[in-house]
């Protein structure tokens, strides 16, 4: 089985916990890189290897507060590879979309990857 | 302005520098509602600080969440997308800073950036923010998808989309200035509102 | 508009400036920043405790000035409780300026007082803090003497100050403390 990526969250760049092993894939936190080609490389790379042997089902969730338009193309990618995972029928893959009641700007965000892909998305909010 | 004499004429009866600007200064921000303004290399360091500036600040005045949350989402954005190469600036003589305006009207928060722009892409830069500026909510969300689909991930500075992006955020038409400094740069103010009642 | 602030600051050298009320909250975050800043430029470490000492010392002081506009609350002839921080950096120094109002009425006493701290040296500074610490009286007036016997000393160089007269009742109190880069 694949090893697991982990990356702890700093000001900048989002919390990234994948484990096929305990089936827990996350991105949280902010996403607002310098360099996010170079940050998500590493992601992207990684979902490469994991889609020539997904866990048959895969709960993916996405969590962030900031981010910044040169993340969310990153994150498009990401979620590209996810989707071909599904549409190939190597794995099934659900993708949720956490966003803050406050925050109608994540919200629109998760909206809009959700009509540009097709794979399960569900948006969901944060209420506290 | 008044300057006192002091047993140490020479350190302190200054007519120009930053002590004689000061009142000047902080008349002109109380007058143009300016909270704060920074003027220096833009890092996500910076931009995480400033985030924390302002949210004590809204909080303070007790904003909404929602609001304070839109605030925070347009300045990321903008901030981010200060692109300046520095160091070209720099070797030819011209200032890399980046100025960084936060304003509070009675109806709306202002986000503005400043910095140098080649000369040679004003129009285009122009002509992209004139079409975001003319369209509504639907055609710009149509608009974003289409362009976060074609561009490829690894372009600098204030891509199309980042513009898109400003315009649906902020829900507002953008404000935008070109200071013409010579062939080589221009220098290109953006701002952003966020109107107090979301809208 | 935008552009003048931007040849202001430049003029000025200015990083920083900020207009609003002082809360403990925002100063917090606004030393964070400057931190960062001084972490970017590749400042030396000293160098950095030094303009942080005195930012974090500079604020005392406007705050202990607001406190003492407590009394006119009622006043709408200024914006009398935002104050100004403006941090900036020189060829051979840091400096930061504060602004605020004070009344009119106290304008006397803080100049004599700034003058005394600037005709101090460093000793006779050093003899100055530790006379008024140990008479104990630490009044509203003593902790102030103290708050820029303070400032001085950490600045190592003279304060640089400034009264703008704004109307009957307050003026404008600018004060400025440099830190030598080298």
């Amino acid at each position: 089985m694949l090893e697991a990526l982990k990356i702890e969250p700093t000001h900048k760049t989002p919390k990234v916990y994948l484990d096929p092993k305990e089936n827990h894939f996350e991105v949280s936190g902010r996403s607002i890189p310098e360099d996010s080609v170079g940050f998500y490389k590493r992601i992207l790379d990684w979902i490469d290897e994991y889609a020539n042997q997904p866990n048959p089902e895969t709960e993916f969730k996405f969590e962030l507060e900031y981010f910044n338009t040169s993340s969310s193309k990153n994150i498009l990618e990401l979620l590209k590879k996810l989707e071909k995972i599904h549409l190939e029928g190597k794995g099934k893959i659900h993708i949720t979309w956490y966003y803050d009641e406050d925050d109608e700007d994540m919200e629109e965000t998760g909206e809009d990857y959700k009509a540009l892909l097709n794979v399960p998305l569900d948006l969901i909010m944060k209420v506290y | 302005m008044m300057i006192m004499s002091t047993s140490q004429p020479t350190e302190t009866e200054k007519k120009e520098g930053p002590l004689a600007f000061s009142y000047e200064c902080y008349k002109d921000m109380l007058d143009n509602n300016i909270i704060f303004a920074y003027r220096g290399i833009v890092t996500s360091d910076l931009v995480t600080n400033v985030l924390e500036i302002m949210e004590e600040r809204l909080e303070e005045e007790g904003q909404s969440k929602k609001i304070s949350k839109k605030v925070f989402n347009v300045m990321v954005e903008c901030l981010t997308n200060v692109y300046v190469d520095e160091d070209k600036l720099f070797k030819e003589g011209y200032d890399p800073s980046a100025l960084l305006l936060v304003a509070k009207g009675s109806n709306s928060y202002k986000v503005t950036t400043g910095n140098y722009i080649p000369t040679k892409g004003v129009n285009s830069l122009k002509l992209m923010i004139d079409r975001i500026n003319s369209m509504d909510k639907e055609e710009l969300k149509t608009y974003y998808q289409e362009i976060l689909c074609m561009e490829e991930p690894d372009m600098n500075g204030l891509t199309n989309l980042a513009i898109i992006d400003l315009a649906r955020k902020s829900k507002n038409k953008l404000t935008y200035t070109f200071k013409y400094e010579n062939n080589k740069y221009t220098f290109f103010t953006l701002e952003s509102q966020i109107s107090k009642s979301g809208v | 508009m935008t552009y003048s602030y931007y040849k202001n600051m430049q003029v000025n050298n200015i990083i920083f400036v900020y207009q609003g009320e002082v809360t403990a909250e925002l100063v917090s975050s606004i030393l964070h920043m400057m931190e960062n800043k001084l972490d970017g430029d590749g400042e030396d470490k000293k160098i950095k405790k030094k303009v942080f000492n005195v930012m974090v010392e500079c604020l005392q002081n406007v705050y202990h000035h607001l406190d003492t506009l407590e009394v006119s609350v009622d006043d709408t002839e200024v914006n009398d409780r935002t104050a100004l921080l403006m941090i900036g950096k020189e060829e051979k120094d840091y400096y930061v300026i504060t602004g605020n109002h004070v009344l009119n009425e106290r304008v006397a006493a803080l100049r004599s007082r700034l003058e005394k701290v600037n005709s101090c040296d460093k000793n006779e500074l050093k003899n100055l803090y530790q006379s008024i610490l140990n008479d104990g009286e630490l009044s509203e007036k003593g902790t102030a003497g103290l708050g820029m016997i303070d400032i001085a000393r950490k600045s190592g160089q003279k304060l640089g100050y400034d009264f703008h007269p704004v109307s009957d009742k307050y003026s404008f109190f600018s004060l400025e403390a440099k830190i030598a880069r080298y």
